[in-house]
């Protein structure tokens, strides 16, 4: 998906048939009206030329426009000369002069009306993939003539001369817009019309009845991307006019091949819908044809009066109530000094589900791997980004990778996991968008692929991932253990340990297995653990949750807390709890007589700790679940060599 | 003579779960399982691999495992579970294992942990130290037993796993030389010269340090090989 500039304000009626969308984007354009942010896929320069064939018998085919654009970093440039934007009125007056009472002298007298938009250029700049904003200036010239009559009086003759009488009123029109597309199923397009309009301000009678129409508005314009490569776009204007259209991409003859149309409602003209704007296209990297039109659905060649054009008056050149029906043929080429494209995706890897709650793991281990291909003969530096709308709030850059000319290298795609704004409630399928950038934001290539995203509840079976559950409840398990700690201060402080966090940890242990019971997880093809606050509040869970429950509670007042990791003992896994004394070996007796249910561990500062072991399964209390747990560890961990076999784990919660 | 070999080799399938107490001398008393309270043993009691024995001043503790016998000499102490034949790939295992059980993993998170307790004061209750040193040096005694008994892997298991839990047995250091000798004699020189060093950085005697360089450059001599 490219959307490479920004919004020109424009009314939005073209003969483009409302035809880009985010498959083709290598379409190529040269219209502001139908393409409020300026849609193209250019890299560089590109050159358009338009030919329009006109059905009204007075006019024949001519160039319609001409464009110029060019892209640097985020800077997009364009300029357009557009001779055939141009509309005349003629329209012709009797005049009768009384010379006499039996002499009247009779003529007619004709008034032109000229219309040219004779140039425009705009200013894009894409401040972040998401978002482009621009401005507009275009240049039009009015200029309306009148013959007036002149009698000339004789003895033998009378007659009226003519003469004409020139009245210019040029102006400018200024117009900014802004687009806002988070990704390729959705685009949003906000831009003024008629914001800005100098003109050279002229007195002149005609020129006050006969000026293009300048009311102030804007237009909204809203493309979204229902099925893959059909686009439905929908344009409202201020004046209460509207254009619906749609368009269906393929992959045709190494190209894209678009087709579509659009129907309009124009206020100002009838019937309500007032014309059929249809379209093909075929674009590829270098060229674009594009072949379109538009037919209205009254009769135009019927004559209209003159008080009919005051009246309703003009509001846009290439689209009015005194426009014909049109055809016509675009040509654009890709002027690229630049490589078409650096960076190809051959395919992309997607490493494991997304467990949201996880979300630390994929700021460091990549979701996704991704081969791709340097095209040029330089070497390039890669920066990919993916955006999963599910998951992320933003787009998610990874680091940059450079690859050697013509060499194939992997790129790893990590990702941030915005809990906050997390839109799942339960597993799904989502669309993980890739996209590799070289030097500017637009995306050189980009790749989509279905990964599941499974809800908040979901664990991978990794006990070093337990820590992520233990850590959300943090805050309420501080608030919990702190009040059960006030509580039964006097019994903390008289305890049977002559350690205080001894003592703090069984008087906690005790009023947690007091209100819980083992509950086995449901059935499913994924595991699932509560989060500390809702074991608390269902009273009960498997080891998983009761230990990531108790884990929770002693880590939020300060205990250092690890699972050991028990891998198919006995044909069942199991996870149980290590808590950290904090005392020295040397202080083993105030604790216990028993070398059997301690564990000595050394911290990050390389000295000897006492450390627990309690099995939160065993709902009876602290000193039981200790013994157990004790019992456990010494038989799968150190009797049969567990640790050393990997057979059994300690996983630090820190 | 004769009896001691046949005494080795009769021990060297003895089970580690269940023996039993043939002949009891003097104080002898054992720590069942995770009991926190010593109970004396009598003849004719169960003991299982969890259970840690241990015998007072001239006291000792025969036991028997299926017709294999193991005397237990006066003030030392043996976990039940130790009196076992392990292989040195076992031992290897069993000194790898407590590095995994000393150093906590930091994987995927080398951000410090927040050490503050709730509650002020903590861990420590003043002057209640514990000096549990004798119940150390009596487990070192056991070791020396359980290797005199053909049980020379398991007796270094046991003399590691002691250092660790009762850091007052380090000081020891004949006892050291002793199990740093066992490792020379299993042919784990690494593992010997990483115990030796550690021997080296402490306040030796001249004798005690001529020991320990006298096995270093042994090492370096076999590792030249």
């Amino acid at each position: 998906m490219i959307f490479t500039a920004a919004s020109y304000g424009q009314q939005s009626m073209d003969f483009y048939g409302l035809s880009s969308n985010a498959y083709n984007s290598r379409f190529r354009l040269n219209s502001f009206e139908s393409n409020a942010d300026n849609f193209n896929g250019s890299k560089d320069w590109e050159l358009s030329v338009s030919f329009s064939g006109v059905n009204d018998e007075n006019k024949s085919g001519n160039i319609n426009a001409i464009s110029f654009s060019k892209r640097i970093s985020e800077h997009y440039l364009y300029a357009r000369y557009t001779p055939g934007y141009h509309q005349q009125f003629i329209f012709n007056s009797g005049v009768k002069l009384v010379v006499s009472d039996d002499i009247d002298v009779e003529t007619v007298l004709k008034t032109y009306l000229d219309y040219q938009e004779k140039f425009g250029f705009g200013y894009s700049y894409q401040f972040i993939p998401e978002l482009n904003a621009g401005f507009s200036f275009r240049y039009f010239t009015q200029e309306f003539e009148e013959e007036v009559p002149e009698p000339f009086f004789s003895d033998t003759l009378n007659y009226i001369a003519t003469k004409t009488e020139t009245t210019t009123s040029n102006f400018w029109r200024g117009d900014l817009g802004i687009t806002y597309s988070p990704n390729e199923n959705f685009r949003l397009s906000v831009s003024s019309i008629n914001l800005f309009t100098p003109e050279e301000t002229s007195t002149a009678e005609i020129a006050k009845n006969f000026s293009i129409k300048k009311t102030k508005g804007f237009a909204a314009q809203l493309s979204l991307m229902p099925l893959e490569k059909i686009t439905t776009t929908a344009v409202y204007e201020s004046s209460n006019s509207f254009l619906l259209g749609g368009n269906f991409a393929a992959d045709f003859l190494g190209g894209v091949f678009t087709f579509g149309a659009s129907v309009f409602h124009d206020k100002y003209q009838h019937p309500f819908i007032a014309g059929v704007s249809p379209f093909i296209n075929f674009s590829t990297e270098l060229y674009g044809i594009t072949l379109s039109g538009v037919k209205y659905l009254n009769d135009r060649q019927a004559p209209q009066t003159v008080s009919n054009l005051m009246e309703r008056g003009i509001h846009n050149l290439l689209n009015n109530n005194f426009s014909y029906d049109r055809l016509t043929l675009s040509i654009n080429v890709a002027l690229s000094f630049l490589p078409a494209q650096s960076v190809k995706f051959i395919d992309v890897e997607l490493k494991n589900e997304i467990y949201p709650t996880l979300g630390d793991v994929y700021l460091n281990n990549p979701f996704a791997v991704a081969r791709a291909v340097n095209m040029t003969d330089k070497t390039i530096s890669v920066k990919p980004y993916s955006f999963i709308k599910e998951i992320n709030s933003e787009n998610v850059y990874s680091p940059v990778v450079n690859i050697l000319p013509y060499d194939t290298a992997n790129i790893s795609f990590y990702t941030v996991i915005n809990l906050e704004n997390l839109k799942i409630k339960r597993r799904e399928i989502a669309q993980a968008n890739f996209y590799l950038t070289i030097g500017s934001n637009s995306a050189e290539d980009q790749f989509q692929k279905p990964i599941l995203i499974n809800d908040l509840n979901s664990w991978d079976g990794n006990v070093y991932n337990l820590r992520y559950f233990v850590k959300r409840d943090i805050s309420f398990a501080n608030q919990h253990s702190k009040l059960i700690i006030k509580e039964k201060k006097e019994e903390i402080e008289s305890g049977k340990y002559k350690s205080e966090i001894m003592n703090q940890v069984k008087i906690i242990f005790d009023d947690f297995v007091k209100k819980m019971k083992y509950i086995s997880d449901p059935r499913a093809s994924v595991e699932t653990v509560q989060f500390p606050q809702e074991t608390l509040q269902l009273k009960g869970g498997d080891c998983d949750d009761l230990s990531v429950c108790f884990a929770s509670l002693l880590e939020g007042i300060g205990i250092q807390t690890a699972f050991v990791d028990y891998k198919n003992t006995g044909g069942v896994s199991h996870v149980s709890l290590f808590f950290n004394t904090g005392l020295t070996p040397e202080e083993m007796s105030l604790i216990t007589n028993n070398d059997n249910k301690i564990v000595v561990r050394k911290n990050l500062d390389g000295n000897d700790e006492l450390w627990i072991p309690v099995e939160t399964t065993s709902l009876t209390d602290f000193e039981t679940a200790w013994s157990v747990a004790a019992e456990m560890f010494n038989r799968e961990a150190v009797e049969n060599l567990g640790l050393a076999k990997g057979s059994v784990v300690i996983v630090d919660i820190n | 003579m004769k009896t001691l070999i046949i005494f080795l080799i009769a021990f060297c399938s003895l089970a580690a779960q269940t023996i039993i107490v043939e002949k009891v001398s003097g104080n002898v008393e054992a720590l069942i399982g995770t009991s926190e309270t010593w109970v004396k043993v009598k003849a004719g009691q169960t003991l299982n691999g969890a259970d840690l024995i241990s015998t007072g001043k001239n006291s000792s503790v025969r036991l028997n495992s299926s017709g294999n016998k193991f005397v237990l000499q006066s003030n030392s102490a043996l976990g039940i579970k130790s009196i076992k034949k392990i292989s040195v790939k076992e031992l290897l295992l069993a000194l790898a294992m407590e590095e995994i059980r000393n150093v906590p993993d930091t994987k995927g998170n080398s951000t410090s942990r927040n050490t503050a307790v709730y509650g002020g004061s903590v861990n420590k209750v003043e002057n209640e130290l514990v000096k549990s040193s004798e119940l150390g040096i009596k487990k070192l005694n056991g070791a020396k037993q359980l290797a005199k008994n053909g049980y020379v892997e398991s007796a270094i298991v046991v003399a590691k796993e002691t250092y660790r839990k009762y850091p007052e047995t380090k000081n020891l250091i004949g006892e050291r030389i002793y199990f740093a000798d066992l490792m020379l004699q299993l042919s784990l020189y690494n593992e010997a010269a990483a115990e030796l060093a550690e021997l080296k950085q402490m306040n030796l005697n001249k004798k005690e340090a001529d020991e320990v360089e006298l096995r270093l450059e042994k090492i370096n001599q076999e590792l030249a090989k």
